[in-house]
């Protein structure tokens, strides 16, 4: 076999580079049985909330007096994250004050990426400890982690609605679980740094809510600190950190929605749409418009009939406009529905660039409909046809990178998200390989594809393994864009390591703490676990079904303070590798390859990077198409 | 550039079906991966067989690839002047699906032929094997071989222009529907308007004044007989055919 390993920089494709050649979106579809499990419906905002057992403050709020951890059986530890921590002085007081703790430095690797923590262990002996911290001078700025190891004591926060909406209400609801509700705030800052901070209104002694609102699109983190009380009466903080992605709303419904058959007997849906803010929306803006048929069988039961979806480019240069959908008639075949009876529910138009909802529509809405025939050949299962089709319709495309070797067949390996070094052992693969190397991006999972397939057009096909990210933004080049990736053949199309499908906490926490140190690559919404669940519920189950993934975590050696990084482990839930929890990195529909101890997210961390098990490449190697 | 031509000399089948001519190839070949040259394949049509003109054209086609959008396929005519591409890198476009490299489905077994409702470039799809199938239009028409005598050695290239993906030529007949053309116009005889002189398809006044301007001489256009002189049975025979020519 010809050995090729070739790399292709993409440094210099920064986010601004589209103007590529136009790339073709799919029309997309799904049977009833995506529909009626949930698997291409909006998610609802409660299954996506934030749980944390800890507490994340600013050092103000432990100077003024936050300063004591009564530990609980499970994790505790003290940290500081600040820009030059090794500066600063943290100790921990035990019981009568005999007895210090040093703090030690660590990476604070996926938390505060490039920094360092000083971090501080709670003796598994102490039962109430004293912070002790010394910042180098009065203008040092940090933030303190505390984890006080009572880990049934979880604040869970979650909002009303995923319609992040410049001037739309949204509500934060809050819970605690395993204790009472004693005061809580929610602070909410804006991408340019105000804060505006709201007392949360208790609903009952566990549950309250509070009501925020954004004035400016862009990145907005929500942080909740809840104090509550045990059933020991003993006082204890716990904070949620939530990113949210605030929108224009650029698009509006306007109008009937209309269904007829083309020539080519396919049923053409026109969404009628207003673009706001004509001139201000880009060029290269996408939605992806998606709704769910349904339609009335002979005896008059209302059965589900397909999902489709598109994506579609805003046209910014007209207020009015039509977002084009399309059903294979063949749908109403199979669900044997009368074409007169069709209803379009679940009618939605997201931002492809963390997928906010523009438009939500779950009930009925208007239609017209023209004369439709159900076609005369009958088929007994569903070809691949149907799934995925021809629009015709282009949306701009990446600029064009060329590579040394084109032509051939590959199996493309990705990093994920804002690393500087390629996490794959390069040589664990052979064959006709490639590498994605876009060093220090922070890109939505839409852009990620769309580099995957700027790449892939020097190839006739490809395969696609990816690292973190790189599997999502693999699934999402599959679901909605013609690319190479469609013509791999071989046994695994998508293959995925340590991906969050669900998405990470950090993706939060890195964006309250990047506000403040300005350090790694900025937010990204479609990491957090709302943004995650937005964009996952258009990856239908046959593009899950061509996905391989894997997990793994740190190795648990029971009696010892176990991690994968000292920091990250106590805002995730165990098991996790540092940046994703296993719950996290599960696939519905998917293949799950299996989860590995002993193995971990990234370097730094304290088991080895994932993605330098030499077994598993091994097999990602002789099991990726091509 | 060393290149590799592989002519398979005329082990040919021939038949005749009526007004059809046919002339099939024999035997496979592999196709040279990566070499516009490709292998040609002569399909002879006897100069004495026949005094006709061709009206239309179809190949049967059948080739075993995995990269069918590497092939190009090329007819030419005798004389070498005109040809056509019956498949040229089959839905090679530089944005969109199938892309850059064309379609990537397997195999053809395909009837190409100008009357056929879709063409080779609208059906390319995944998963689909033979992914050319059934009556298809060329991706060029035949229309330039229409009005030519069929006598000669016409050449169908097979090529693959795109290395790493290899395949094979199976098979493939020519297939041309053909009339009488005696006079060698190149229009059927059938088609042919005795009596129209100056050519415009109206046998009228203007004819006759180029005949009665001849008359007596051995003027080839007006003696309509054949007979070697211009005289009252030519004046019959376009008197017979007066007005539009049919």
């Amino acid at each position: 076999m010809k050995m090729m390993i070739s790399q292709c920089v993409l440094a210099l494709v920064a986010a601004t580079s589209f103007a590529g050649p136009p790339v073709e979106v799919k029309d997309i579809a799904a049977p009833p049985e995506d529909i009626l499990s949930g698997r291409v419906r909006m998610p609802d905002p409660s299954t996506c909330a934030a749980t944390s057992c800890t507490a994340l403050l600013p050092l103000e709020h432990v100077t003024a007096g936050e300063r004591r951890i009564v530990r609980g059986d499970g994790k505790a530890l003290v940290a500081l994250l600040a820009d030059h921590p090794e500066d600063w002085n943290l100790t921990l007081e035990v019981g009568s004050g005999e007895r210090f703790i040093q703090s030690e430095l660590h990476d604070a690797g996926p938390v505060l990426p490039g920094a360092l923590a000083r971090v501080a262990l709670v003796d598994p002996q102490a039962t109430e400890v004293e912070i002790q911290v010394t910042p180098p001078d009065a203008e040092a700025v940090g933030w303190m982690l505390l984890a006080d190891g009572q880990e049934d004591i979880k604040l869970r926060t979650h909002f009303d609605t995923h319609s992040f909406l410049v001037g739309a209400p949204v509500i934060v609801r809050t819970e605690v679980v395993g204790a009472d509700l004693l005061e809580a705030e929610v602070t909410l800052r804006s991408p340019t740094g105000v804060t505006t901070t709201r007392t949360v209104t208790q609903n009952n002694s566990r549950r309250g809510s509070a009501l925020l609102q954004a004035d400016t699109p862009g990145n907005w983190t929500v942080q909740t600190i809840a104090r509550v009380r045990d059933a020991s009466g003993q006082e204890r903080l716990r904070t949620t950190q939530q990113l949210i992605q605030v929108e224009r709303p650029e698009v509006v419904l306007n109008g009937v929605v209309s269904l007829e058959q083309s020539d080519q007997g396919l049923i053409e849906l026109s969404v009628p749409v207003t673009v706001l803010g004509v001139g201000e929306v880009a060029e290269t803006r996408r939605v992806a418009v998606g709704c769910e048929i349904w339609g009335r069988t002979t005896d008059g039961s209302e059965v589900p009939v397909c999902w489709v979806a598109r994506m579609n480019s805003l046209q910014s240069n007209s207020g009015a406009g039509v977002l084009g959908l399309r059903c294979d008639p063949r749908w109403l075949d199979l669900a044997q529905v009368e074409p007169d009876t069709l209803m379009i529910r679940e009618l939605r138009i997201q931002d492809a660039e963390g997928f906010v909802p523009f438009v939500y529509e779950p009930e009925p809405v208007s239609i017209v409909t023209g004369s439709i025939q159900t076609p005369k050949v009958k088929i007994s299962e569903i070809p691949k046809d149907m799934l995925a089709g021809r629009s015709g319709n282009m949306v701009e495309g990446m600029e064009s990178v060329n590579t040394l070797s084109a032509g051939g067949h590959v199996m493309l390996i990705s990093h994920g998200y804002c690393t500087d070094i390629f996490p794959w052992t390069t040589s664990d693969f052979s064959g006709d390989v490639e590498l994605f190397i876009d060093f220090d991006q922070n890109v939505s999972h839409d852009t990620f594809a769309l580099r995957f397939e700027s790449l892939g057009r020097n190839f006739k096909s490809m395969g696609i393994t990816g690292h973190s990210q790189g599997g999502n933004a693999a699934a999402h080049l599959y679901t909605f864009y013609w690319s190479s990736l469609d013509w791999a053949t071989g046994n695994r199309r998508i293959q995925g390591v340590g991906v969050p499908w669900l998405g990470t906490a950090l993706a939060s926490d890195v964006a309250v703490l990047g506000e403040i140190f300005g350090v790694g690559c900025g937010s990204n919404f479609d990491l957090t676990y709302d943004g995650s669940a937005l964009w996952i519920s258009w990856i239908p189950t046959w593009v899950r079904q061509e996905t391989w993934y894997w997990t793994t975590s740190f190795e648990d050696f029971t009696f010892w303070y176990d991690y994968c990084q000292i920091v990250s482990d106590v805002l995730l839930s165990d098991p996790d590798d540092g940046v994703i929890e296993r719950w996290a990195g599960q696939l519905e529909g998917g293949n799950n390859g299996g989860h590995k101890e002993a193995w971990c997210h990234t370097r730094s961390m304290r088991d080895p990077p994932q993605c330098t098990d030499g077994s598993r490449n091994s097999e990602l190697n002789t099991e990726s198409a091509r | 550039m060393k290149y590799l031509l592989l002519i398979i000399v005329s082990a040919l089948a021939s038949q005749s079906a009526g007004d059809e001519i046919v002339r099939c190839t024999s035997g496979t070949a592999n196709i040279p991966d990566g070499s516009s040259a490709g292998v040609v394949f002569p399909f002879q049509v006897a100069e004495g067989e026949t005094d006709q003109v061709i009206l239309a054209a179809r190949v049967d086609l059948e080739i075993e690839h995995p990269w069918i959008g590497d092939i190009v396929v090329r007819l030419t005519a005798p004389d070498g002047s005109v040809s056509t591409e019956l498949l040229s890198r089959t839905g090679t476009v530089p944005a969109g699906f199938p892309g850059p490299f064309g379609c990537g489905g397997n195999d053809v077994l395909v009837v190409l032929e100008d009357s056929a409702a879709s063409s080779v470039e609208e059906v390319c799809a995944i998963g689909v094997q033979p992914v050319l199938a059934g009556s298809l239009r060329p991706y060029q028409s035949f229309a330039p071989f229409v009005g030519l005598n069929p006598a000669g050695t016409w050449t169908l290239q097979v090529s693959d222009r795109q290395p790493g993906d290899v395949g094979q030529f199976i098979s493939a007949c020519l297939r041309f529907e053909v009339a009488e053309d005696c006079n060698g116009d190149g229009v059927p005889d059938e088609c042919t308007c005795i009596g129209d002189i100056n050519g415009d398809q109206v046998i009228n006044g203007a004819d006759l004044a180029e005949l009665l301007g001849v008359w007596g001489s051995a003027s080839e256009s007006a003696d309509l007989d054949g007979s070697g002189s211009v005289d009252g049975s030519d004046l019959t025979l376009m008197l017979a055919g007066w007005g539009v020519c049919s």
